[in-house]
């Protein structure tokens, strides 16, 4: 196969429209020329020894006239039967396009059985040389050569009256005649990735088609499919193959998402038409009865196609629903200030490169405030390319059911983009949305049956509720509970002791008196006090000594009054009281003697000196004195 | 004197509370006018301001609620709306607004039903709140001990007099145990609810260890154990797990 093409771009660059015209214009015939194709084949890569090849190069886009005749190319295992090459030059206009095409042919000869080689040569297109690529032929001993299925040669028309005609035999195709090839885009893809398989019918020239249709076989298991656009009436387009010349046209194109990981297979395309194989015979009359009985009904079917599809990567977003492709979201929202009850549009546009049509929308978070329904889905596809595009829209309606200032927070579409195997998160701006006016009641339609709304909160409350404070301590933690409590076994404690004390002084006469020893006295020494205070001197010292022999006669369980003070010492001595304290006791009743006879003799301070004594004596005689 | 004092004292608290209540229904009131204007950060700014000075309603909790629900945070809405239930269980409109809130949580739970004991507690101190069994309690309490010191201290005697004396005792002593103890163990643990869109129990109060279980903002979990950053919660499900405190917004 050889097949070079020039491409000059002078239109690229910057400058004004003035400069792109000018320069369009001067550099127009070179721009023609930048079409220009040279092809190089053969008309049969397996011929029989006794056979000859043909070896034509043509250049399309060209009349002849900037092509410089090229030398034959050399050949190995063949011999050149002519140097002075055929010339064909063709004009077509299809559609109100014309073409051109120019071509050099020589025909070669065997000279031995095997493989033979046509090299490489150069020809040279407008001062620029192209260069085609060397074609092997092999070469059969006669009674093996194939059947030849065409013997047209593209430049039969050319051929001199005076060759010897080809071979005239009944045609037979074989599979290299005719074939359907599929060509997916990519062999091993994501889950849901977009793979597009193009299925080319190849046919050698010459050959005619007719009554050609699709079988209804074609499936794709475990795939989404979306068919792409070709072309109704389609033109051939020539290629070369191998060496060999084929028309080719695009019989179907689909753009296929795997639904699932794993291998998967994609059924072959299959046709059913009828074929022409051309005698190759100038004689018009023969060809012209024989045209009809050449047509031979052809099955012709694709390999079957296998996609490997991948499991989509961990760390999807959690966005993410499955969408693999290139998109774009964009978020509009035809109003952002509107009253209560009255609807908005919100709409959410998909643009991109995937399958569009199982896409999910987009998750919608608006304030619990607005109702919103359904979405209304569009879906636009444009399949007239070599990959499905196009756009889906969603359009939500809102009504918005309480006044206030609301914000639709951004709305996040995630997808996987195959290209860079990266997950993508596109994020639209939050919409800030004022809504005035007031709430009307909730109609009967919208409410329960207590007037509450249906789907929604119940109104705000607006009437006075009881107020408590809160953040109250429990019960078990407060001090007062405790006090509460335990304050009423304090008291019952201290009335047990308190009946128990009443009850000894019923029960235990000397135990009362000993009780009342120390009350006593202290009774007495405040009154003696009292009294000194009074001035009444012998009146305060009869107190101290009543306060003391008092205090002795109730220890001691004895009527004080009548002892004489020999027989009150000598009972305190019976009972334990030391000298010292005895005499200690002896000096203060003296003392209070002289102070009941002879008041005068006393200043105010020996005065008290009675008192002090007496109320340190009373305590030690408690101590030493048993009852 | 202390008579005094103390009557000084209550006449001094009592007025003060008052215009601590009227304080906080005058700002309810401006709250609530902002609500309905759809001033929602001032309502909520208002109502809090009750909150924060130790004030509550039902009303305050359900309209908080509102206007959390109107601000579009769920978890707090439902929050406030079991803190209006708690303290008004009964209101229509609370049930129905928790009933719509509810249809917006993520989370679908079948409900672990409590042990019996749990429920018959919770039953009882349903029928005999705390504060009632504790009144209650404390006049039988206080009767058997005045009986006892009028046996004690002024001979009162006799059968009638002493079986209802013991059955004084006996009656108050049950009303204080059962107040306190329902004080101490609540028939009822803590609640919570979340407040984040997605959390993750964990089976450790560790940010590594291991997952238990996503839920979502909104789901209301009982709380177990606590310490200063996490907390034990359940689900209604009966899962437990381990979640960081700054999630959750008590009860």
């Amino acid at each position: 196969m050889a097949r070079l093409s020039s491409a000059n771009h002078p239109l690229r660059g910057r400058g004004s429209l003035w400069t792109v015209l000018l320069l369009a214009f001067l550099f127009a015939p070179e721009a023609v020329r930048a079409q220009v194709d040279v092809h190089a084949s053969v008309d049969a890569t397996t011929i029989g020894t006794e056979e000859r090849v043909s070896f034509t190069i043509t250049v399309d886009g060209s009349d002849g006239s900037d092509v410089q005749m090229p030398q034959p190319p050399e050949a190995e295992g063949l011999a050149l039967l002519q140097t002075i090459p055929r010339t064909q030059q063709s004009v077509s206009i299809v559609n109100g396009q014309m073409s051109r095409s120019f071509g050099y042919s020589w025909t070669y000869r065997p000279t031995a059985q095997g493989t033979a080689r046509i090299e490489a040569t150069t020809i040279t297109v407008g001062g620029r040389e192209y260069r085609t690529q060397p074609i092997q032929i092999e070469v059969v001993p006669q009674n093996q050569r194939p059947a030849r299925s065409r013997t047209v040669d593209p430049f039969q028309s050319l051929r001199s009256p005076f060759d010897p005609p080809a071979n005239e035999s009944a045609p037979e195709l074989d599979a290299s005649d005719l074939f359907i090839r599929a060509v997916p885009t990519k062999r091993s893809a994501w889950q849901n990735e977009q793979v597009v398989i193009e299925y080319r019918l190849f046919f050698r020239e010459g050959i005619q088609l007719r009554q050609s249709r699709l079988t209804d076989s074609w499936d794709a298991e475990g795939f989404w499919r979306e068919e792409l656009d070709v072309e109704t009436r389609p033109i051939p387009r020539i290629v070369v193959e191998n060496g060999l010349r084929y028309n080719t046209i695009v019989l179907k194109r689909a753009a296929v998402f795997p639904t699932r990981a794993g291998k998967l297979t994609v059924d072959p395309l299959k046709i059913e038409s009828e074929a022409m194989m051309p005698f190759g015979s100038r004689d018009p009359f023969r060809s012209l009865f024989a045209m009809q009985s050449r047509f031979s009904p052809v099955e012709l079917a694709s390999p079957e196609v296998t996609i490997d599809s991948r499991p989509l990567p961990e760390g999807a977003p959690d966005m993410f629903s499955g969408a693999v492709g290139a998109y774009a979201m964009t978020v509009k929202s035809n109003k952002t200030a509107l009253d209560v009850g009255e609807s908005m549009q919100l709409t959410v546009t998909l643009t991109g490169r995937g399958n569009l049509a199982t896409m999910d929308a987009p998750t919608l978070d608006v304030p619990a405030a607005f109702d919103v329904y359904d979405p209304d889905v569009s879906t636009l596809l444009e399949r007239s390319g070599n990959r499905l595009s196009g756009s889906k829209t969603f359009q939500y309606i809102l009504i918005p059911r309480t006044n206030g200032t609301f914000e639709i927070p951004p709305i996040e579409f995630s997808w996987f983009d195959p290209d860079t195997d990266r997950y993508r998160t596109s994020r639209s701006a939050p919409i800030p949305i004022t809504v005035t006016g007031t709430a009307t009641s909730p109609l009967s339609v919208t409410a329960t049956t207590n007037g509450l709304p249906v789907d929604d909160f119940a109104p705000a409350v607006t009437e006075t509720m009881a107020w408590q404070r809160f953040g109250v301590p429990p019960l078990h933690t407060r001090w007062w509970v405790w006090v509460v409590l335990f304050l009423p076994l304090g008291i019952m404690g201290g009335a047990h002791l308190w009946r128990r004390h009443q009850d000894r002084l019923v029960r235990d006469p000397r135990w009362a008196r000993g009780r009342r020893a120390h009350p006593l006295s202290r009774t007495h020494l405040k009154q003696a006090m009292e009294l000194l205070q009074g001035g009444d001197t012998k009146g305060y010292f009869e107190e101290v000594e009543r306060a003391v022999l008092g205090f002795v006669g109730n220890r001691l369980d004895i009527a004080e009054k009548g002892l004489t003070r020999h027989q009150l010492d000598a009972l305190l001595a019976r009972r334990g009281a030391s000298e010292a304290i005895r005499e200690r006791l002896r000096a203060l009743l003296d003392l209070c003697d002289r102070g009941r006879f002879a008041p005068a003799s006393f200043s105010p301070e020996n005065k008290e000196d009675a008192f002090d004594d007496a109320s340190a004596l009373i305590p030690d005689l408690d101590e030493q004195v048993s009852t | 004197m202390i008579r005094i004092l103390v009557i000084a004292v209550f006449m001094g608290i009592a007025p003060l509370s008052r215009a601590q209540d009227a304080t906080s229904v005058q700002t309810f009131d401006e709250g609530t006018a902002a609500l309905i204007d759809g001033r929602f950060h001032d309502a909520l700014r208002a109502f809090e301001s009750i909150e924060t000075s130790g004030w509550e309603s039902s009303g305050l909790y359900y309209n908080m609620a509102l206007v959390h629900y109107r601000l579009d945070h769920l978890g707090q809405a439902i929050r406030y709306l079991e803190k209006a239930r708690a303290l008004n269980e009964d209101d229509p409109r609370i049930l129905h607004s928790l009933a719509i809130a509810g249809q917006r949580q993520a989370d679908r739970f079948s409900t672990l039903p409590d042990p019996f004991w749990l429920r018959a507690r919770a039953g009882l101190v349903e029928w005999i709140p705390v504060g009632t069994a504790f009144f209650l309690g404390l006049v039988c309490w206080f009767g058997f001990v005045g009986a006892w010191l009028a046996g004690t201290v002024a001979d009162m005697d006799g059968t009638w007099w002493r079986r209802g004396r013991n059955a004084a005792l006996t009656i108050g002593l049950v009303l204080i145990v059962h107040a306190l103890a329902a004080s101490i163990w609540p028939p009822h643990p803590d609640r919570s609810v979340v407040l984040t869109e997605r959390l993750v129990l964990r089976e450790q109060a560790n940010s590594d260890a291991p997952e238990v279980i996503e839920v979502h903002e909104g789901l209301v979990l009982k709380v177990h154990a606590k310490t200063a950053d996490w907390r034990l919660v359940e689900i209604p499900n009966g899962t437990r797990g381990w979640v960081l405190r700054s999630a959750l917004g008590d009860i």
